[in-house]
């Protein structure tokens, strides 16, 4: 290999999902690229790579961001939480993603994961969204099955609920 | 209705769907070459939560005829509805222009166009 080609690859070091992680990878890889391809962390998914439909989103140090828009030595030193890394009081989920079950907040479940991080960091922000907050907070992500309204309600649904209670009932 | 939430939910997504079409949604050739130039998500509007509005849905079940069971699918039944009407509500608006017929999708720049050339 000549010098020309090894200078293309990085070490970078990141905390994924609470794990450290060390990688050598080419510098123009993604971050979504090297979750799914690298770490096998195929919940994340990739559904236009033109950083349009938030399919692809994830937290780098607790805020949402598009990870088909970040390289993957972008996240050097970071902290990664994907969909896999989500884990909360109701039977191992979050209220997020309990709420997302409840309300009936996917239909074919593509645009589910990115909603999931987008509303996660939506409600970390503002843990008492409006409608049309969740709505502006969940904007950069798309969803072709559902309308939205249930994935609102599933948002909402985790913010009244952030922790389980007894008048929570199936 | 065997699962009255998925059956809500269906007509959701195609309300939305038939609201998209309606408003926002087109592929585009050239006309010379037929290239498409509707490519990828920035030149394909594809409607975002805040886009679109809160529905209420209502429901007349009726029995299939052709099958014992009487059963039918919902897949999204919802879009066959609203793009027609999105569109006639349009269309009635733009009445006192004489207009009878707007083609879909109903882009802002059609409607500047025929109230321009009604003024």
């Amino acid at each position: 290999m000549s010098d020309t080609t090894t200078s293309r690859y990085v070490s970078i070091r990141m905390t994924i999902n609470g794990e450290p992680s060390a990688a050598t990878v080419d510098a123009r890889t993604l971050l979504v690229h090297h979750l799914r391809e690298n770490q096998r962390l195929t919940g994340t998914h990739i559904g236009c790579d033109t950083s349009n439909c938030g399919a692809c989103t994830v937290l780098l140090d607790g805020r949402s961001i598009k990870s088909c828009t970040v390289l993957a030595v972008q996240a050097d030193g970071g902290e990664v939480t994907t969909i896999e890394g989500l884990s909360g009081p109701y039977d191992g989920f979050t209220a997020v993603q309990e709420g997302f079950r409840r309300c009936h907040g996917l239909q074919c479940g593509y645009c589910t994961p990115g909603m999931v991080m987008a509303a996660t960091s939506l409600l970390a922000d503002n843990p008492d969204p409006s409608e049309m907050e969740i709505r502006l907070g969940i904007e950069g992500n798309m969803c072709r099955c559902t309308g939205y309204q249930m994935i609102v309600d599933s948002v909402r649904w985790a913010a009244e609920h952030p922790q389980p209670s007894d008048d929570v009932t199936e | 209705v065997i699962n009255p939430l998925l059956a809500e939910g269906q007509v959701h997504g195609g309300v939305a769907q038939g609201i998209a079409q309606a408003l926002y949604e087109v592929v585009r050739y050239t006309p010379d070459g037929g290239q498409p130039v509707t490519s990828t998500l920035l030149d394909y509007l594809v409607p975002t939560a805040p886009d679109l509005p809160e529905y209420t849905a209502g429901r007349i079940t009726t029995l299939c005829p052709n099958n014992p069971l009487g059963a039918k699918g919902i897949g999204e039944s919802g879009a066959v509805g609203a793009p027609a009407a999105v569109v006639n509500a349009v269309v009635d608006a733009l009445a006192p222009y004489g207009v009878e017929h707007v083609d879909m999708p109903v882009t802002p720049e059609k409607i500047w166009r025929i109230l321009k050339e009604h003024r």
